[in-house]
């Protein structure tokens, strides 16, 4: 258990401050204004103050000087720097995590960390004093990197090392219609588990006997590098994005072009001598803005990419260039809304991937039903990874999967755990949850457990359980 | 308003003044006492009066409107043509003194024209000053000016944005009188070191000065009737080709050679281009007339070097390409239309137009494909000013415009019309030689008064890009 402040109580604020009650943490939540206090303390179970969050006194006052972390996510970029920097001078040892919108402090920020490697190691502070800057659009951008990485198929977790969570479909032809979970470790080699289905009647964990059939979507983890062929056991095809459209070039999608731009490999002879296919993604790269003066800078960034100044639910606009026949469309403009309908039309018209942002994970699952591929919820990315941030030091990670149903959750194992000494075999609940990787203290990566792996103090585990069942983290974590 | 104009216009008739002691030792050296008092007068009458008014105007603020600047620099240069003619009159070298005008604003624009039938029975003197004209032309006298004198203080990158080359005009250091400074230190070094190559390869010292004088400055008079064609030397029309070439580059991009940033140079749009266009030439030029010249590698030194006497606007000749073939003629034909590089002391319209024009209808043509596409011009592997297509046609109407003015004069006045076009391209341009009555072998004596007058102030146009001048012809300049 672990004493977090939080100041600034808005969408984030809140939804930070539910997972980690949820998590058993102490929560502080500070904000200035009255009726978001009264609205917060009715409905969290944690210390709700109305102060201003970046004075020094009121901090100490909720015992700053006892707290494991402070996280800043009020409004204001400037306030969250500032309390960090304020509560740094004095509490260097704090883990600070701020939110800011402002591209040009993130960039400049990143820019002299990285400038000046030498000095912001060892003792020194970082910059501000914050030890992780959240930018919203980065995180989003770097989540839909992520998902175009795995061809767009699904949505994808990826953890510290080389481990990735996917959700997969099972379509029609593929060897796994009909079979039971224990029987698919004999379909191939590589090692995975099945850690969620979904089917028509619902989702559930499925245990050795479930049987799988064809149109479920089922929740695969996996290593990075066997992805491509548990993708071919599923029947997925995984198809080369090399037609691949940005609508919006707002800030996300212009980290997404960069990103993509960079990865493209520089032109080699000996590539073609030796019969290489380049394999990088994003050939054809295709921004679509409606405004004048956003088009022209992306266009002046990216040389490489074409720009059309238009709307992308103008049907002629998408009949003349195409778009209907592209790979990939990933809609990222600031109008999460349009995103999702905008997706949902592209698919319809004949769109193979789609990658839409959203707002929340409440969105998610309606995107998902309209047909979106992949759905990015904005500000559930933001909340994972300031989860991911306080990982490591104070609490475990935590991710939400299949519009909410269940969670990924990672936590460390002290000695007052109850299942410390036994093996996955005597403590399996089959259907509760399953324990997908475990890291043994001192070891460098993780493992997917067998049936007569056992626990021990220190061990590092990551699991899946359906939302809001705290027995289970209780009974794994040992705590109350 | 008046004295500050009339003090930079005298200080820098004083700088021009100062170098007389150049044309003035090698009389000296030479025994030509005749010619010494011609140069010394007015050298002495020069220093004097801007002495005089340097120190008039030390104690008064020198600040200079944009309105005054163009008057500034359409001003000097009269006046210093002006100035420069007196010796080539009063020493006797040009009987009649419209003659030695058109000689010495020929001289300062760099256009290489002359009107003196026997060059070879002139004092060295004399002849030297005419290539020193094109020296000292050739970078700007302004630029000369500000170099030396730290008097115009802010109002100096104004001035000389009025009298360099080329639609985009930067400066590579934060202070003006730095650039101009380190511009003139290079082109002085590449001067000396012309001077002795060609003294190596067989010149005497004097005429070896006088030939890079004209070649650096890219204006054509030489100290022989038949140009470089009368030394007959493969090393001599060597080094004049390569220095040719030189000069026809931007010369900012030999600072980045000294600073080491090698990508400026590599990603320069019209270096590419220039290049590009200087070897097509060459090559196509080469090929037809193996037959003339009996052999690849005597063809190709002639026609290396007309070309590159021509794309540079030098106008030095070592054979008469108007007895070329008659695909030849037009590729020489069509390097009176492209000229230098801006930056360069060459004339021309000057590749970067070309380039930026061609770019543009690129830019179109992608526009009829792509209704909603968003296009700029990217020069230097950067996006550009966003109006510099503007500029540019501007400059093509007023270029086209004042040629076709300029052969209907010549046409009115008895030319006949190859003749007067290309006359009117060789003023325009700064070329030097043009075709049939103008062709290299002859010379413009022959040309009546007005003509002779009319081309004076058109060459001075063309030096200056027309704009500077043309602001004069606008009716909301004059008012107040």
């Amino acid at each position: 258990m672990s004493k977090i402040v939080i100041v600034g109580a808005g969408f984030t604020g809140i939804q930070l401050a539910k997972r980690l009650i949820n998590e058993d943490n102490n929560v502080v939540l500070i904000d200035n204004d009255e009726d978001i206090v009264r609205h917060a303390s009715n409905r969290l179970n944690c210390t709700v103050l109305q102060k201003d969050g970046n004075s020094l006194e009121t901090l100490e006052e909720v015992g700053i000087s006892k707290a494991d972390a402070l996280v800043a996510v009020t409004e204001s970029d400037e306030i969250n720097m500032i309390t960090c920097s304020l509560v740094d001078a004095v509490y260097p040892e704090l883990l600070k995590i701020a939110r800011v919108r402002n591209y040009d402090y993130y960039v400049n920020t990143e820019n002299v960390t990285s400038a000046h490697k030498e000095t912001f190691t060892g003792a020194h502070r970082p910059l501000y004093g914050i030890d992780h800057m959240i930018h919203p659009d980065v995180e989003a951008a770097q989540a839909i990197v992520t998902a175009v990485e795995h061809g767009a198929v699904s949505d994808v977790v990826s953890f510290e090392d080389d481990y990735e969570f996917t959700r997969l479909k099972i379509e029609r032809g593929s060897k796994m219609d009909g079979v039971a979970v224990k029987a698919l470790r004999q379909l191939t080699n590589c090692l995975f588990t099945i850690t969620y289905a979904e089917n028509q009647e619902g989702s559930f964990i499925p245990s050795g006997d479930s049987i799988l059939h064809a149109g479920d979507f089922v929740g695969v983890l996996s290593k990075k590098m066997d992805i491509p062929s548990i993708m071919e056991l599923f029947g997925t095809k995984i198809e080369q994005l090399r037609k691949v459209a940005i609508i919006g070039a707002g800030r996300v999608g212009m980290i997404l072009a960069e990103k993509f731009m960079k990865k493209r490999k520089p032109f080699h002879i000996q590539d073609i001598l030796l019969g290489k296919k380049n394999s990088s993604i994003a050939k054809d790269l295709v921004i679509v803005d409606p405004d004048d003066v956003l088009c022209k800078q992306a266009e002046e960034m990216f040389p490489g990419a074409k720009v059309f100044c238009a709307d992308i639910t103008d049907e002629s606009f998408i009949q003349e260039e195409g778009i209907d026949k592209f790979d990939l469309v990933i809609c990222a403009t600031g109008n999460l809304e349009l995103n999702m309908v905008a997706s949902a039309y592209l698919e319809s018209l004949g769109v193979d991937k789609t990658i839409s942002l959203v707002s929340s994970s409440t969105f998610g699952s309606i995107a998902h039903k309209l047909g979106v591929d992949v759905v990015i919820p904005m500000n559930d990315t933001v909340v994972d990874s300031i989860m991911s941030h306080l990982r490591g030091k104070t609490v475990t990670g935590i991710h939400t999967i299949s519009g909410g149903n269940f969670e990924i959750v990672e936590c460390d194992l002290i000695s007052s755990s109850k299942i410390i000494g036994k093996s996955l075999k005597e403590i399996a609940c089959p259907g509760e949850f399953l324990v997908m990787l475990v890291k043994k203290p001192g070891a460098g990566q993780y493992e997917i457990p067998v049936g007569n792996t056992t626990f021990t103090v220190g061990d590092h585990l990551v699991l899946i359980e359906k939302t809001g069942d705290k027995k289970i983290l209780e009974k794994f974590s040992g705590t109350k | 308003m008046f004295f500050t104009v009339a003090r930079i216009v005298f200080l820098i008739v004083a700088i021009v003044g100062a170098t007389f002691v150049m044309p003035i030792s090698v009389a000296a050296a030479c025994g030509e006492y005749s010619c010494i008092l011609p140069f010394a007068i007015p050298m002495v009458c020069s220093l004097v009066l801007g002495v005089l008014f340097f120190v008039l105007g030390i104690k008064k603020k020198a600040t200079l409107s944009t309105r005054a600047g163009f008057v500034v620099v359409a001003l000097a240069w009269f006046v210093v043509s002006l100035f420069g003619s007196i010796p080539l009159y009063t020493s006797g070298a040009c009987p009649r003194f419209i003659d030695a005008f058109f000689e010495s604003v020929s001289g300062f624009t760099t256009t290489g024209a002359t009107v003196i039938c026997d060059v070879e029975s002139l004092p060295r003197c004399i002849n030297l000053w005419r290539c020193q004209m094109h020296w000292l032309g050739g970078m700007g006298i302004v630029a000369l000016t500000v170099a030396l004198l730290p008097i115009l203080g802010v109002g100096g990158f104004q001035l000389i944005k009025n009298e360099t080359t080329g639609p985009e005009k930067g400066k590579f250091t934060p202070k003006i009188a730095t650039t101009s400074k380190i511009l003139w230190f290079i082109y002085f070094g590449m001067t000396v070191v012309e001077t002795i190559l060609l003294r190596i390869a067989g010149m005497d010292f004097v005429d070896a000065l006088s030939h890079s004088f004209s070649t650096l400055g890219t204006g054509g008079f030489s100290t022989k009737n038949s140009s470089i064609a009368y030394y007959d030397s493969v090393s001599i029309d060597l080094i004049c080709s390569v220095f040719m070439f030189l000069a026809g580059i931007n010369f900012s991009l030999y600072y980045y050679i000294f600073t080491k940033k090698f990508s400026e140079i590599t990603d320069n749009s019209e270096l590419k281009t220039y290049v590009g266009i200087v070897f097509t030439a060459i090559f196509i030029t080469t090929l037809f007339e193996l037959k003339k010249y009996g052999g690849f590698f005597t063809s190709l030194r002639y026609t290396s070097f007309q070309v590159l006497s021509l794309v540079s606007t030098t106008g030095f000749s070592t054979s008469d390409y108007t007895l070329w073939s008659y695909a030849s003629q037009l590729i020489i034909f069509v390097l009176f239309f492209i000229g230098g590089s801006s930056g360069s002391t060459a004339g021309g319209v000057k590749t970067v137009r070309w380039l930026i024009l061609a770019k543009q209808l690129h830019n179109e043509i992608l526009r009829m494909i792509h209704p909603h596409g968003v296009f700029s011009i990217k020069l230097n592997k950067r996006a550009g000013r966003k109006d510099v297509v503007f500029n540019v046609s501007a400059f093509f109407f007023i270029f086209f415009a004042l040629v076709f003015l300029t052969t209907f004069i010549g046409c009115a006045f008895g030319l006949d019309l190859l003749t007067s076009f290309s006359g009117s391209l060789t003023m325009v341009g700064n070329f030097g030689p043009g075709f049939n009555l103008l062709g290299p072998s002859n010379n413009c004596g022959f040309l009546c008064d007005p003509i002779k007058v009319w081309y004076c102030i058109v060459m001075v146009a063309g030096r200056l890009e027309f704009f500077t001048m043309a602001v004069f012809f606008c009716p909301s300049f004059w008012k107040k």
